[in-house]
């Protein structure tokens, strides 16, 4: 599956964090990427952050995964989802 | 508090209290399917691969682009870049459990600083192998990963004994914690598979929306990860001598494959790829949880048909090796179920959950 949910910190410290996804909260485990400020986007899986995001790599995240999650709806225009970008190159977040 | 947000995939392990465990995926099934990479272009289905699956993209990508070029339909990849980039996701996933997940089951002290130097000497290919000689010696094996690696039973006993890390120390700790399985069969090492067994399971995967669900090898339900790859090493044999088949063998297939790394004796990522007809293509990239398999079909300049076998499905599917163990597990707590969720290590949120019934 290896798919991650990006989620905002709320507050927390270098052990773990309150953050927020979705209007809901949930404590995370901050162990892989240490405390972090009020507000950072963050990669998370098995309620621990993977890895710190950027803002924009947060919301083409969501986007996608809202994407899939369309698709299983049933919708098929998924474009406005991805952010498909013609040839460019595609604007994974990088580690 | 809120609800808590609810995670893209979960595995489920429900059961009434004193009875055994069963085993329910309740992943989005559609993601492995179809529809949202098709209709689109090659390009676009690999962007959309990256963003959809934003913790193993490296090995997700690598079995796009390999796929799509073996379809004819993308350029060669550069396979020595991405092997090494897989290589440091694998190691990234086999630190992060032993040295996360694992202390934190037990309610035992985390090892960030350990698993977050790990995991930047693996994402460097020229300071590996050498730095990660250094740190498992000082700080997970108490030796040096070559002798490590080469442990009869009765080396592996006194590395017990000694329990020279906090890592050991848990090693030591789980013998005997898990019930032995009996052997059951484990899937064939992707690096050995014949083109009739890639075409086989190419033909599976086309004409069965479901076999992404529940997958077997030629009819055998088979485990994957770790624990099957390095199954026939010594010192899994000398594990399973002392404590059986249980779901320290799992952990410990683990450390292994970190301390080969660091001996130089890890071999090489497989990668590999089959044309199967004109457009038609599949593409495997092992993975720390086992092979990852793209097959796609690609005319006219677009993606058709897209399907995807997580090497997490292996096990955890009905059948699998999981439901063995937890058909296994007795007492009245949950633990021997969570160490084996653990040992196995789904790539989806796990919870146990019990009803008074």
């Amino acid at each position: 599956m290896c798919l991650g949910i990006p989620m905002q910190v709320v507050h927390g410290d270098e052990w773990s964090a309150l953050c927020l996804a979705d209007g809901s909260q949930r404590r995370v485990s901050m162990a892989l990427v240490g405390a972090q400020d009020a507000g950072t986007w963050l990669l998370v899986q098995q309620d621990t952050a993977r890895e710190v995001l950027s803002a924009a790599q947060a919301r083409e995240i969501e986007q996608a995964l809202a994407g899939v999650a369309a698709a299983l709806r049933g919708e098929t225009d998924l474009a406005r989802y991805f952010g498909d970008l013609g040839s460019a190159p595609p604007r994974a977040p990088g580690h | 508090m809120n609800a808590l947000p609810a995670p893209p995939a979960f595995l489920t392990l429900r059961g009434a209290r004193g009875t055994h465990l069963s085993v329910g995926f309740a992943a989005p099934r559609g993601i492995h399917s179809e529809s949202w990479l098709t209709h689109i272009r090659p390009a676009v289905a690999l962007q959309r691969v990256g963003l959809a699956f934003s913790l193993c993209r490296v090995a997700q990508r690598t079995a796009t682009q390999l796929a799509m070029h073996a379809a004819a339909a993308a350029d060669a990849p550069d396979q020595t870049a991405l092997a090494a980039a897989v290589r440091a996701e694998w190691l990234r996933e086999h630190a992060v459990n032993l040295l996360l997940a694992w202390p934190r089951m037990l309610r035992q002290p985390e090892e960030p600083a350990l698993v977050r130097a790990l995991i930047g000497v693996a994402a460097d290919a020229r300071a590996a192998p050498r730095a990660w000689t250094h740190m498992l010696e000082q700080d997970l094996l108490g030796m040096p990963p070559a002798d490590f690696v080469n442990l009869d039973a009765a080396g592996l006993e006194a590395w017990h004994r000694a329990s020279a890390t906090p890592l050991a120390a848990r090693f030591a700790a789980a013998r005997r914690a898990t019930p032995s399985l009996t052997p059951q069969p484990m899937l064939a090492q992707l690096s050995t598979w014949t083109q009739a067994d890639a075409h086989a399971l190419a033909a599976r995967m086309r004409s069965d929306a479901g076999f992404s669900q529940r997958p077997h090898w030629d009819g055998v339900v088979s485990e994957s990860g770790a624990g099957a790859r390095q199954f026939a090493h010594p010192l899994l044999a000398a594990w399973r001598g002392q404590s059986g088949n249980d779901a320290g063998m799992r952990m410990l297939a683990r450390l292994l494959e970190l301390a080969l790394a660091a001996a130089d004796e890890l071999p090489a990522v497989s990668m590999r790829a089959w044309k199967l007809h004109a457009g038609e293509a599949m593409a495997a990239v092992d993975t720390a949880r086992g092979p990852l398999l793209h097959w796609l079909r690609i005319r006219a300049g677009q993606v058709v048909a897209y399907r995807i076998l997580a090497p997490t499905e292996w096990n955890f599917r009905a059948g699998g090796v999981l439901e063995q163990a937890l058909s296994r597990c007795d007492g009245p707590d949950d633990a021997q179920a969570r160490a084996w969720v653990l040992a196995l290590d789904p790539c989806a949120e796990c919870r146990v959950e019990r009803s008074d019934a």
